[in-house]
C-alpha cells in the first residue's frame, strides 16, 4: 500500500486505512498518487470536516463521505460506497441531488437544495431526514471544474448525535419510569379540575421526555371539537389558533383520538408525508418531531396528549409504553376531574337553586306583608335591587288608558330622574315604553348597547353615570300589567340564571299587584254594597214616610165616612168631597207603587218598551192637556211645541210617564207656583222636549245624583219635599232604552231647572 | 159643646189635612189650617186672642218643619199668645216612638196611625 507522506492526506488513520481500502484505479481516478492536488486539498477538508460532508469527483462522480456524512447517511460507514460511483453507491439520495450537482459541475456556480426529506434505512427503521445540501464546485488546476463539494446542513444539533436520542436518553428504564409515574401521581392527587391535571401531565411529561411542549386537549362530547385544557412551550398565537378544533381535521391529535392509538412523527418529514396539508403549520412550529397519545380509559376516549419536540426524534418502546402509561395515568384522572366538575356544577346549580329560592322568598315575603299597590311595588322593587345586585330601579302599572306607565316605585335614583319618569307615555323611545308596549323583556349589559338603541338616552347626562339596564313586563292574565326597570352602577352581562332570577321576581311582583289589585277591587265592591245596603235602608225610611202619609190618608178617610154614616150624617157634599179625596190618594198611592215596581223591572232588566210610531208633538200636547186640569190654579203651563207633526218610534205610555214626571216635578220643585214652560222641538236626527220651571233650582252637586236610584237634590231633601227619588231614575231609563239621553239643567238654587230630554228619529238596532 | 174652641192643623199633606179637618168639625171644634210651620206662626198672630187651644202638627214639611216651629212658636214674644189663660197643647202627628199615640182627647179616638 503506499505509505509516502504524499500518499496519504493529512488526516486519521480512518481516513488513511479508508483510502487505501479503494481499489482507485478501478474507479477510475486513477492511482492516489496520480490525484490532482485540487482533489487532495479538498478531499482533506472534506474528511477531516466534523459537519457531514461529501465530495463527488470527476465525470463518474466518486463519492467521497466523512464520517459524519457517513452517520447520518449509512447504516454502515465501512461500506458507505466510499469511492463508489454516486449513482451506485447511493442511489436514492442520488435520485434527490444528483441533478442539481450535475449543474453545478456544469455551471460552476454554487447551489443549494433547502429542506429535503431523505427517507433512508437506517438503524433498522426507516427514518425519514430533513437535510439542506451547499454545492460548491471545485475548480482544479487547468480551470476546469474537477468536482463538487457538499456540505449538509442541519448540524444544530449535529445529526449525528442527535439521532441517539433515544429510549435510553429520557425514562430510559423502567425503574425510573415507575419514578415518574409516581411524582405524577402525587402531584395529580392534588389536580381537581381537568385543567389542573393536564397541567400536571404535561408539565411532567415534558420533562420526563425532554420534549420542547405538551398539550393535553379534550374532545367535547357536544360538538366534535378537540379542546385544549392545558398547554406548556407553545407560542401564545399557536395557542389561540389550536385552542379548539375540529375533531375531523386531519391532524396527529385528531389521528390518535379517532384511531385510539399512539401516533408518532419521528421528524418534519415523516410528519409531511403523513398530513400534507399541515405542511404550513409544521414549518412555523419549528417543530420536528411528535408524538400523541390517546386518553383512554375504560374503552372510552376522552382526548389526547401530545408531547412535539424541535428536533427529529428516536422513539423507543420504551419511550412509547412510557407515554402510554402517563397518557393512561392522565385519562384516569381527567374522567375523575371530569366527574368532579360535573359534580360541583351540579352543586352550584343547587346552590344557585337554592340561593335563587331564597332570594325569591324573600322577595315573596316582603310583598305578602304589603297591602295597597304602592307598598306592593316598594316591596317588590326593593327586592328585586337586593336580589340581582342592581343600584336604582323603578316600578310601573300601565294606567287605564293603557297609554302610560305610572310608577308606584321608584328606589335609588337622582330626584331629577324620579321627578322626570313618574310617568312613561309607552310610546316613549325608551326601555320602559318598548318593554310596556311590546311585553319583551329588555336586557342591554352595556351602555353601548344601550345607547345605540337609544341615542337619545345617552344625550342625558344622568343617565350615563350608570352602566347595564333591565326592563321586564309584568304580566297577568296574559296582558301586560306594568314593568319592573332596573340600572346597575357597572356595566354587566346577565347569564341565563340571572334573567331567569329577574322573570321569577318579575311573575312574582305581577302576581303580587294583581293580588292588591283584586284586593283593592274587592274592597271597592264591598263599599259599594255597603253604599247599596245604605241607600236602600235611606229609601225604606223615605219610602215608608212616603207611602205612610197616603195610607194615613187613606184609613183616616174611610173612618170618617163610616163614622158618619154611624151618626147618621148624610151630608152629600161632605161625603162627596171625603170621597175624591180618599180617590186621588188611591191615585197617589198606585203611582208611588208602579215607580216602586219600575225600578224592580229595571233592576232586573224587565223593563221593555212597545215601539209604535207616535207624533211626539201630539203626545206632549195631550199630556200637557191633563196636567193643566190637576194643575189649574196654582200653576201657569205654557207648551212651545212645534208646529208640524213630528212622527217618531216610540213607547207612548212610557214617554207619556215621562213628561208627566218632569211636568210632577216641575210643578213639585215650584211650590211658590210660578210659569212652567214645555218646549218641543227636533234636534239633530231627534226630537228635543224640555220642560222649564221657575222652582227651588238645583245645586251643581245634584244634577247627576238625581237621576241615580233614590238619588234626590239635597234642596229638595233638606226641604222636606215629598218623594222618593226614583221618578227621574226611572225617566232615565226609559229614555236611554229608546236610544237618546236626559239631563237637567240650572243656574242655581232657587233659579229654576230646566230638564230635557232627546229621543232619536230611528230607534237603536236592537228595537229597529 | 160651645164653638168656641179652635184647633190649628200644620200639615202639608192635603189628604191628611183633609180628613183632620173633617174629624175635628165633626167634634165640633173649630179648625184652623196651616201647610207649613211658617204659615202656621202667621196664623197664630192672626187668630182670635186667645189663639188655639190645640195645635196639630206635623213635624216634616217643607219652607218650615214641625221642630222649627215648636222652637220659634215656644221662643215667640207674641203678646196674644203670652196672654193666653193656658198654652195650646200641641199634638204630633209624626211618631216618634213605636208606643207613642197621639194625645187628642177624644172619646172614639181617629187613628191615623196603624
Amino acid at each position: 500500500m503506499p505509505n509516502s507522506d504524499e500518499a496519504t492526506l493529512n488526516g486519521s488513520k480512518l481516513i488513511d486505512n479508508r483510502l487505501a481500502s479503494v481499489d482507485w484505479p478501478s474507479s477510475g481516478l486513477g492511482l492516489l498518487e496520480s490525484w490532482p492536488a485540487s482533489l487532495r486539498a479538498t478531499l482533506e477538508s472534506c474528511l477531516t470536516s466534523n459537519a457531514p460532508a461529501v465530495l463527488w469527483w470527476g465525470d463518474q462522480f466518486i463519492q467521497f463521505g466523512n464520517d459524519a456524512y457517513d452517520t447520518v447517511f449509512s447504516d454502515d460507514p465501512t461500506s458507505s460506497g466510499f469511492g463508489g460511483r454516486a449513482e451506485d453507491v447511493s442511489p436514492l439520495l442520488w435520485s434527490i441531488v444528483g441533478p442539481t450537482i450535475e449543474r453545478v459541475r456544469h455551471d460552476g456556480q454554487i447551489a443549494i437544495d433547502v429542506d429535503v426529506p431523505i427517507h433512508l434505512n437506517i438503524h433498522r427503521s426507516a427514518e425519514t431526514q430533513i437535510a439542506s445540501f451547499v454545492h460548491v464546485p471545485v475548480f482544479g488546476a487547468d480551470g476546469r471544474i474537477g468536482g463538487v463539494f457538499t456540505i449538509v446542513l442541519r448540524s444544530e444539533p449535529p445529526l449525528g448525535t442527535q439521532r441517539q436520542t433515544t429510549a435510553s436518553d429520557r425514562t430510559g428504564n423502567s425503574e425510573n419510569r415507575a419514578a415518574l409515574l409516581q411524582s405524577v401521581t402525587a402531584k395529580l392527587a392534588g389536580a381537581a379540575t381537568t385543567n389542573e391535571v393536564g397541567q400536571v401531565v404535561v408539565g411532567e411529561g415534558l420533562a420526563a421526555f425532554r420534549a420542547d411542549s405538551g398539550v393535553v386537549a379534550l374532545c367535547s362530547p357536544t360538538d366534535s371539537t378537540v379542546d385544549v385544557v392545558a398547554s406548556t412551550g407553545y407560542s401564545v398565537e399557536r395557542i389561540q389558533q389550536w385552542e379548539s378544533f375540529p375533531l375531523q381535521s386531519n391532524s396527529p391529535m385528531a389521528d390518535g383520538i379517532l384511531r385510539g392509538k399512539t401516533t408518532i412523527l419521528r421528524s418534519r418529514a415523516e410528519a409531511l408525508i403523513a398530513y400534507p396539508n399541515l405542511g404550513a403549520e409544521f414549518a412555523n412550529a419549528g417543530t420536528e418531531a411528535w408524538v400523541a397519545a390517546p386518553l383512554a380509559v375504560r374503552g372510552q376516549i376522552l382526548g389526547a396528549l401530545v408531547f412535539s419536540f424541535a428536533w427529529p426524534q428516536q422513539f423507543s418502546d420504551n419511550d412509547l409504553e412510557d407515554i402510554q402509561a402517563l397518557a393512561s395515568q392522565c385519562a384516569q384522572s381527567i374522567e375523575r376531574a371530569q366527574l368532579f366538575d360535573a359534580e360541583r356544577a351540579a352543586r352550584d346549580h343547587a346552590e344557585g337553586i337554592a340561593d335563587r329560592v331564597a332570594r325569591l322568598q324573600a322577595v315573596t315575603a316582603a310583598m305578602a306583608e304589603a297591602a295597597s299597590r304602592e307598598e306592593v311595588a316598594e316591596a317588590a322593587l326593593r327586592e328585586s335591587i337586593a336580589a340581582v345586585g342592581a343600584t336604582a330601579g323603578g316600578l310601573g302599572v300601565l294606567d287605564a288608558s293603557r297609554r302610560s306607565i305610572q310608577r308606584l316605585a321608584m328606589l335609588g335614583y337622582p330626584p331629577e330622574i324620579v321627578e322626570g319618569t313618574r310617568n312613561v307615555p309607552i310610546d316613549e323611545l325608551g326601555p320602559i315604553g318598548d318593554t310596556a308596549r311590546t311585553g319583551e323583556a329588555i336586557w342591554l349589559e352595556t351602555n353601548e348597547q344601550l345607547f345605540a338603541r337609544y341615542p337619545r338616552l345617552g344625550a342625558i347626562p344622568a343617565r350615563r353615570t350608570y352602566g347595564a339596564a333591565i326592563s321586564v313586563p309584568l304580566s297577568a292574565g296574559g296582558e301586560v300589567i306594568g314593568v319592573l326597570s332596573l340600572r346597575f352602577r357597572e356595566e354587566r352581562p346577565f347569564s341565563a340564571e340571572d334573567r331567569d332570577l329577574i322573570y321569577a321576581i318579575a311573575r312574582g311582583c305581577a302576581q303580587a299587584l294583581e293580588r292588591s289589585r283584586l284586593y283593592e277591587a274587592e274592597r271597592a265592591a264591598r263599599a259599594e254594597a255597603e253604599d247599596a245596603v245604605r241607600a236602600r235602608d235611606e229609601f225604606l225610611s223615605i219610602a215608608s214616610h212616603e207611602l205612610r202619609t197616603p195610607i194615613a190618608a187613606l184609613k183616616g178617610a174611610t173612618q170618617l165616612i163610616l163614622r158618619r154614616r154611624a151618626r147618621g150624617d148624610r151630608d152629600e157634599e161632605r161625603l162627596t168631597r171625603t170621597l175624591t179625596i180618599l180617590n186621588e190618594t188611591a191615585d197617589r198611592l198606585t203611582g208611588l207603587t208602579d215607580d216602586l215596581l219600575d225600578v224592580s223591572r229595571l233592576r232586573t232588566g224587565h223593563l221593555t218598551l212597545t215601539i209604535e210610531p207616535i207624533d211626539l208633538s201630539a203626545l206632549v200636547a195631550s199630556v200637557v192637556e191633563r196636567s193643566r186640569d190637576d194643575f189649574e190654579g196654582h200653576h201657569e203651563i205654557v207648551l212651545d211645541a212645534f208646529p208640524g207633526s213630528l212622527p217618531i218610534p216610540i213607547d207612548p205610555s212610557r214617554i207619556d210617564q215621562v213628561i208627566s214626571n218632569l211636568l210632577d216635578n216641575a210643578v213639585k220643585y215650584s211650590p211658590a207656583g210660578g210659569r212652567i214652560r214645555i218646549t218641543v222641538g227636533t234636534d239633530g236626527n231627534g226630537i228635543r222636549v224640555s220642560v222649564h220651571d221657575e222652582g227651588i233650582g238645583l245645586p251643581d252637586e245634584s244634577t247627576e245624583s238625581i237621576f241615580e236610584p233614590f238619588g234626590r237634590a239635597t234642596n229638595a231633601a233638606i226641604s222636606n219635599l215629598p218623594g222618593m227619588g226614583l221618578g227621574l231614575y226611572i225617566c232615565r231609563n226609559i229614555i236611554n232604552l229608546h236610544g237618546g239621553w236626559i239631563r237637567a239643567e240650572s243656574p242655581g238654587e232657587g233659579q229654576g231647572t230646566t230638564n230635557m230630554f232627546w229621543l232619536p228619529e230611528s230607534m237603536p238596532e236592537d228595537y229597529a | 159643646m160651645t164653638a168656641t174652641i179652635t184647633i190649628l192643623i200644620v200639615e202639608d199633606d192635603p189628604a191628611i189635612r183633609h180628613v183632620l179637618h173633617e174629624a175635628l168639625l165633626d167634634e165640633g171644634y173649630d179648625v184652623a189650617e196651616a201647610t207649613n210651620g211658617q204659615e202656621a206662626l202667621d196664623a197664630l198672630a192672626a187668630c182670635h186672642p186667645d189663639g188655639p187651644a190645640a195645635i196639630v202638627l206635623d213635624l216634616m214639611m217643607p219652607v218650615m218643619d214641625g221642630w222649627h216651629f215648636r222652637a220659634d212658636n215656644a221662643a215667640s214674644a207674641s203678646p196674644r199668645t203670652a196672654r193666653s189663660s193656658s198654652s195650646p197643647q200641641v199634638v204630633t202627628r209624626f211618631r216618634q216612638r213605636r208606643n207613642s199615640r197621639p194625645t187628642v182627647s177624644s172619646p172614639n179616638p181617629l187613628s191615623l196611625t196603624h
